[in-house]
């Protein structure tokens, strides 16, 4: 009956006056560039399918991660060590991907640990009432750490060892398709569940009792106790699924690698991007996509760019995505507003 | 409203307490409380703010867990431990502070913690169907899939209602349902809990305000300090009566308050134009004279320029257009610092947010505005001994109970709060002072004892007039519905922007001297209009007891 907010709120006669002035602006670049070599140069990777391909490929594991976010943050509980739920992740799905010889080890183990993370956190924010941020930068800083110990202790001789990873889905028919087929239709088969997931997770946020549940207890969670909501338990579910989500980004992270590898801090700060892809979303899957994507589309430029060889440090062209991120956030999320619960541990009525 | 004298002969109790004890680390909230409600009536709970009223409903919802006693339903003792054990017996509750979540719809609240037919989805097409006829009768006009961040506060409080009656609920605890409400609110859902009543649902109506008691109930029941005192019929009681087993002593209801002719204008606003945060017009062309010796009353809707003009007054928001002159000196560029000094006084809306920092000293607080003047402060290091002797008079005369003035201010019950905000605004004597909702929330002792000291300062300021040649100015502000017992002098007409402020003009002594008749006169853009022309405009008002 109610629908969930919308992406854009656009449809004023000003923003759209705003959104054309920036199409023509647009094109008129396009056609300035056009006319240089480097331009030129640049307009054909971008133009080329790979180029989507990749930045799907890169945005997996921030879409996992955000949707993961996203879960406990409804609930009224900031997740910001989604970054220690990747990384960890990451370093378990490689592990028991080698040691198992299937990724789907991998990805059982990334979402176990990932729990396992998020157990902690609710843990720390819930039952101890902790501040939130403080219990997430812990939890980062721990699993920057305790990866590096791991990885240095399992893989002594430092080799690259490529762990079994997820074979191409190709999909029949579709990824025939001109530029689509080979952009969208011939993936890993994670990238598919993960992109399923925005449907699943609108559906039972927004039509099922379990998602108002969740909802109601991030805005306003006396009024969820009133109607005999266990908040904190509606909470500490959320942020265990919220963990094994975000954990399960970690094994997207590796095969995202290409040659489904670990290195020390291989997450690198993606999960303080989902984190902000979260409120780039305004706190609704199919937002959270966008926001993800976005991020892909930086990551896969600008290593095309290093490849072409712009002249340009790779060290500031490693900047793009996230500069870009935070161009976005700034620009188009500057009245986006969370759960109104969000941050504030819940005490019972009565209680200290 | 009420028919014959309720009876209670051949009545079943709808709900009935026996000894219930609860306790909060320190306090003994309910003391062996007894107490039946009948099947079918309206049952008040009346009492002072910390009285024991809510906690002990909140027993009874299961919000808290009861320290000893019995509770029986329809004459079977149940252990209620949660919301959802009361609601499945029948009782439900709305909040002073409503449970309601703003940013979902209506019938998302309703339905919310319920289990539709097809579990785990929400089915909310089908929980509307069965809802709508209760929006119907019950006038609320809203679609059902509006948010409820988006109804008026007497709309939210129907969603309420609707919402325990959709759960089940035969017998309706209301816990303060006025407090929020307009008068013409009020008076709707006095209309809807005699629909209910005449419907056989059972109401607590949980209330701090004779008046609405003696209108709205069929018995009383009386508490203090977690005690009940004793159970009226309503019928059968008075005012006075009812006030004495509230208070425990006879009090005086009435503010004794002399007429005093006005002097001359001492803080005067001309042709003000100011605009809110989000740049709409809120002050435009305002003229108004506050006068030397005068109460000087304001009313209006929120949000039609009352605060942004005290904002301009106090000098936190400045004018596009206009001058304010005190004592006739141009102050309209002056920065509040300064016009404290000069003696412009203000008592903030919100003793909490503006009022006060909660986390600082009674001491502290009351030096808020000149801890770091001299005699205070020397070259900037703070003279704690004459800090100490100036707290040490305020509390005691402005009768402040505090353990001691180094306790946070936190700490201290609301009209305590409040009284330190007045101690900090009336013992320098000012010249001005602009009072917004004084008595805001506090119970009869404490805002019978706000108002004294108001009228007192007044008069003091005569009395200083014989002598220094000094005239002193009170301006009490009376904004908005939400002042507890300091009644509701609220116009439903407005004209953008224009204000329409309200003076005594004649103090009619009805019932137990209980109210006063508020006579409006009004101005806007430049013009004066007088009462009649007023009412004509459609402007309501309404009678408040000062």
């Amino acid at each position: 009956m109610t629908r969930p907010p919308g992406f854009y709120a656009a449809g004023r006669p000003r923003a759209r006056l705003v959104w054309a002035g920036a199409g023509l602006a647009g094109a008129l670049g396009l056609l300035l560039a056009w006319q240089t070599e480097l331009g030129r140069g640049i307009l054909t990777i971008l133009a080329a399918p790979e180029f989507v391909r990749a930045a799907l490929i890169a945005a997996t594991p921030l879409l996992l991660a955000a949707l993961g976010g996203l879960i406990s943050e409804l609930s009224g509980v900031l997740n910001m060590a989604l970054e220690s739920m990747m990384l960890l992740g990451a370093f378990a799905a490689y592990t028991a991907s080698d040691y198992g010889h299937t990724p789907w080890a991998g990805l059982a183990a990334a979402g176990v640990v990932g729990l396992l993370v998020g157990l902690l956190h609710a843990y720390f924010t819930i039952t101890l009432r902790a501040n939130q941020i403080v219990s997430a930068v812990a939890l980062n800083l721990f699993a920057l750490a305790a990866t590096a110990l791991g990885f240095r202790l399992i893989y002594t001789r430092g080799v690259f060892i490529t762990a079994p990873g997820f074979a191409e889905l190709r999909l029949p028919v579709l990824s025939d398709l001109p530029y689509l087929g080979k952009a969208l239709f011939s993936h890993n088969i994670l990238i598919y569940l993960a992109l399923l997931l925005i449907p699943v997770m609108w559906f039972i946020l927004y039509r099922t009792a379990w998602g108002l549940t969740l909802r109601s207890v991030g805005e306003h969670p006396e009024a969820a106790s009133t109607v005999g909501i266990n908040v904190n338990r509606v909470r500490y579910l959320a942020v265990l699924l919220s963990g094994a989500v975000a954990g399960m980004s970690g094994s997207a992270l590796v095969s995202a690698t290409n040659i489904n590898a670990f290195q020390e801090n291989l997450s690198a700060g993606r999960g303080f991007i989902a984190f902000a892809a979260v409120i780039f979303g305004r706190w609704n899957p199919i937002g959270v996509f966008f926001g993800a994507f976005l991020f892909g589309l930086g990551d896969a430029f600008q290593i095309r760019l290093q490849a072409y060889g712009v002249g340009v440090p790779y060290q500031l062209l490693l900047m793009l995505p996230y500069v870009i991120t935070l161009i976005a956030l700034v620009v188009f999320m500057r009245h986006a507003r969370g759960p109104a619960a969000s941050g504030t541990p819940f005490a019972e009525e009565g209680e200290a | 409203m009420t028919g014959p004298a309720f009876s209670t002969t051949g009545r079943e109790a709808a709900l009935e307490l026996r000894q219930i004890v609860k306790k909060f680390p320190g306090v003994l909230a309910n003391d062996r409380v007894d107490l039946t409600i009948y099947t079918g009536e309206v049952h008040a709970l009346l009492g002072e703010n910390g009285a024991g009223k809510s906690t002990l409903m909140k027993v009874v919802y299961g919000l808290y867990h009861r320290d000893g006693g019995e509770i029986l339903v329809r004459g079977q003792p149940y252990d209620i431990r949660s919301p959802q054990a009361a609601m499945a017996l029948g009782i439900g509750m709305v909040h002073q502070h409503f449970m309601l979540i703003p940013n979902i719809s209506i019938i998302e609240n309703i339905v919310l913690g319920l289990r539709s037919d097809r579990y785990p989805l929400l089915r909310l097409d089908e929980a509307g169907r069965r809802v709508r006829a209760l929006a119907e009768d019950f006038g609320l006009n809203a679609a059902l899939s509006t948010k409820v961040g988006k109804l008026t506060v007497g709309q939210q409080q129907k969603v309420e209602i609707i919402k325990a009656l959709y759960r089940g609920a035969r017998l309706l605890i209301l816990d303060e349902p006025t407090a929020v409400l307009l008068p013409q609110e009020t008076e709707e859902l006095f209309k809807l809990i005699e629909k209910l009543r005449a419907g056989g649902v059972t109401i607590v109506f949980i209330s701090h305000k004779l008046n609405e008691v003696l209108k709205i109930s069929d018995r009383v029941t009386v508490m203090r300090r977690g005690r009940v005192v004793r159970t009226l019929t309503t019928r059968q009681t008075s005012p006075a009566e009812l006030a004495e087993a509230m208070v425990g002593q006879a009090v005086d209801l009435a503010v004794v308050k002399q007429p005093r002719p006005a002097g001359a204008p001492r803080l005067v606003i001309e042709d003000a134009y100011a605009r809110d945060d989000l740049g709409s017009p809120k002050l435009n062309g305002l003229r108004l004279a506050l006068r030397a010796g005068e109460i000087h009353g304001l009313a209006g809707v929120d949000g039609n320029g009352q605060q942004t003009l005290v904002e301009a007054l106090m000098g936190l928001r400045g004018l596009e257009r206009g001058r304010i002159l005190f004592a006739d000196q141009d102050i309209t560029s002056q920065p509040t610092a300064e016009r404290i000094r000069a003696g412009v006084v203000h008592i903030p809306e919100n003793r909490h947010t503006e009022g006060l920092v909660l986390g600082l000293s009674v001491t502290d607080n009351l030096l808020l505005d000149v801890f770091e003047d001299p005699p205070y402060a020397q070259r900037g290091w703070r003279q704690f001994k004459v800090m100490d002797a100036h707290a040490a008079t305020l509390t005691q005369a402005f009768d402040i109970r505090t353990p001691s003035p180094a306790v946070e201010v936190r700490k201290l019950s609301g009209g305590n709060q409040q009284k330190v905000i007045l101690a900090r605004s009336l013992w320098r004597n000012p010249a001005v002072l602009i009072a917004m909702q004084p008595t805001r929330g506090l119970d009869v002792g404490a805002a019978a004892f706000i108002h004294k000291r108001l009228v007192e300062a007044r008069d003091q300021g005569c009395a200083l007039f014989r002598r220094q040649h000094l005239k002193r100015l009170h301006r009490a502000r009376r904004r908005h519905h939400r002042g507890g017992d300091e009644g509701a002098l609220v116009g439903e007409a407005h004209v953008d922007g224009h204000l329409f402020h309200v003076d005594i003009v004649e103090a009619r002594l009805r019932e137990q001297q209980l109210e006063r008749l508020w006579i409006a006169k009004a101005e806007g853009r430049g013009q004066r209009r007088d009462a009649d022309q007023l009412l004509q405009h459609g402007l309501q008002w309404s009678v408040g007891t000062l």
